[in-house]
């Protein structure tokens, strides 16, 4: 049985990754990477997103302030419409290897660069 | 293929948390669970399997009876598509449901019976299960016939005293009532249940036995869409029967587009349960019997803690900004009627009581058991 989509051959069994945000969409996410056995090391909530969710599936969810020390070499997906901009946050406090989720990211629609 | 929804990964994180986690299968699916399972850190020691001997996943296949050896806390996951058979084993060795084992689909398996498990109820189209309560279709503690205060619950799954795996508020009620005399309580809240059927199940089950006070603790079936007066799964049933009637019958072969049991008007959801409460208050105050409706409250209109967050991310809850609404307006329509009270504020700073989207655990069971005790016999609220 052959599926329809496969994860970025950049992640594998080996990698870990750390989900930008703590909505539906990082759900999605997390599910995606879990149906490939890649291993989600946090969940980190937006910078503006005031969450007080502690964790998701026994992931601590970090706040925007410690993602740079805690993500390490991991990556660091990010999804929805503000990608771009959230990309360029996330640089700005040196974190590295950010990937962008690019599938069904609205719930009503599909997510294309308008850039 | 079957999903394993969020919820289950959740409880299977949960109930393996410092526990020696083992296997119970040895097949494709066992070895997709191992991968699942070191992906979310959780190593599995070894396999166990009614066919020793193999290897999976480079795990160790031991015979089942290998399990009596062991000295720590374990907990066997079954990955098998015959789980009864493998749960009937479990227990030969005397291991104990959701202590020392589950299946990967953790979270519905709580639920002590499900819809499916119903008896067929002709009028309302499915009730508590038979084999439970046999054919009363209404959970009894106590003695009805002798005891000298009657009371009576309606609802719908939240109420359910056959639905769940620990205590449900009704039976904890109950347990409090004892302790103040000599009460029967009679359940005939069941899943799936909104006010229509409460209002159905009042005049056929409840009024007959003569109670004393009829509480209806409910609101949330309303809020997920309702058919007034027929519940979808009557639908269910009707589309099934018609698989054997195609080509006769009085059907004349196909149930589409012919059923009956629709309004021939449009009734918002907060009308409905409100005209159903203020209709079964009426009956029952007219046969000197005490109504209290109140109106539930669920992790959709509850002030929600973290763990509710969590939770609330599991449950994947649709259509909340139309949920949101209809308690908002129906709180509103309440607040001067003297015999329903807003619950929904109850579970406010307790966080973690929710089993899902509105089903409470015994912790959360316990709260509006003894809020409703209050309002019933204490004159809070």
């Amino acid at each position: 049985m052959e599926y329809l989509f496969t994860i970025n051959p950049i992640l594998n069994e080996n990698s870990s990754a750390v989900i930008y945000g703590c909505g539906q969409d990082s759900m999605r996410i997390f599910r995606a990477l879990l149906q490939q056995h890649i291993r989600v090391s946090y969940f980190c909530a937006r910078r503006a997103q005031g969450t007080h969710i502690k964790e998701i599936f026994g992931r601590r969810v970090l706040d925007f302030e410690e993602l740079a020390e805690k993500a390490g070499s991991a990556h660091v997906i990010i999804s929805g419409k503000n990608a771009p901009k959230d990309a360029e946050e996330l640089k700005a406090i040196g974190v590295k290897n950010i990937i962008v989720e690019n599938i069904t990211s609205d719930a009503a629609g599909i997510l294309i660069d308008d850039e | 293929m079957k999903w394993l929804r969020d919820r289950d990964v959740y409880y299977i994180l949960k109930d393996v948390a410092g526990k020696k986690v083992i296997l119970y299968g040895s097949g494709i699916f066992a070895s997709e669970m191992i991968l699942l399972l070191r992906t979310l850190d959780v190593d599995v020691a070894y396999c166990v399997d009614d066919a020793p001997g193999d290897i999976c996943c480079s795990l160790q296949v031991r015979d089942t009876y290998a399990l009596l050896a062991e000295q720590e806390p374990i907990y066997v996951l079954i990955a098998k598509k015959d789980c009864a058979r493998a749960v009937k084993k479990l227990k030969e060795i005397a291991l104990v449901p959701f202590r020392d084992y589950g299946t990967v689909y953790m979270a519905g398996a709580r639920f002590k019976n499900t819809v499916s498990e119903a008896s067929f109820d002709v009028v309302l189209g499915h009730s508590c299960p038979y084999r439970e309560v046999g054919a009363e279709g209404v959970k009894i503690f106590g003695n009805w016939e002798t005891a000298a205060v009657k009371i009576a619950i309606l609802g719908g799954s939240t109420s359910d005293p056959c639905l769940y795996g620990w205590k449900s508020w009704g039976e904890i009620f109950y347990d409090r009532c004892l302790l103040g005399g000599d009460t029967a309580v009679v359940i005939g809240a069941v899943a799936g249940y909104s006010s229509s059927q409460e209002l159905i199940k009042m005049i056929r089950d409840i009024l007959p036995r003569n109670p004393d006070i009829i509480i209806s603790y409910s609101g949330d079936n309303e809020s997920r869409g309702f058919t007034p007066y027929v519940t979808s799964y009557q639908y269910e049933l009707f589309a099934y029967l018609d698989c054997d009637r195609k080509g006769g019958g009085i059907y004349n072969g196909g149930m589409q587009g012919i059923v009956t049991g629709k309004l021939p008007f449009t009734m918002q959801a907060d009308e409905n349960w409100l005209r159903n409460q203020c209709i079964m208050h009426a009956v029952a105050t007219g046969l000197g019997i005490r109504h209290v409706a109140f109106l539930q409250s669920n992790l959709v209109c509850k002030k929600r803690g973290a763990k509710d967050e969590e939770m609330f991310l599991y449950c994947g809850c649709d259509n909340i900004e139309a949920r949101w609404a209809y308690y908002d307006t129906l709180r509103d329509k309440i607040k001067g009627v003297d015999y329903i009270i807003d619950a929904t504020e109850w579970l406010d700073d307790a966080d973690g009581v929710l089993f899902d989207h509105a089903h409470a655990l015994e912790e959360g069971n316990r709260i509006i058991a003894n809020r409703i005790y209050d309002v019933i016999f204490g004159g809070n609220d």
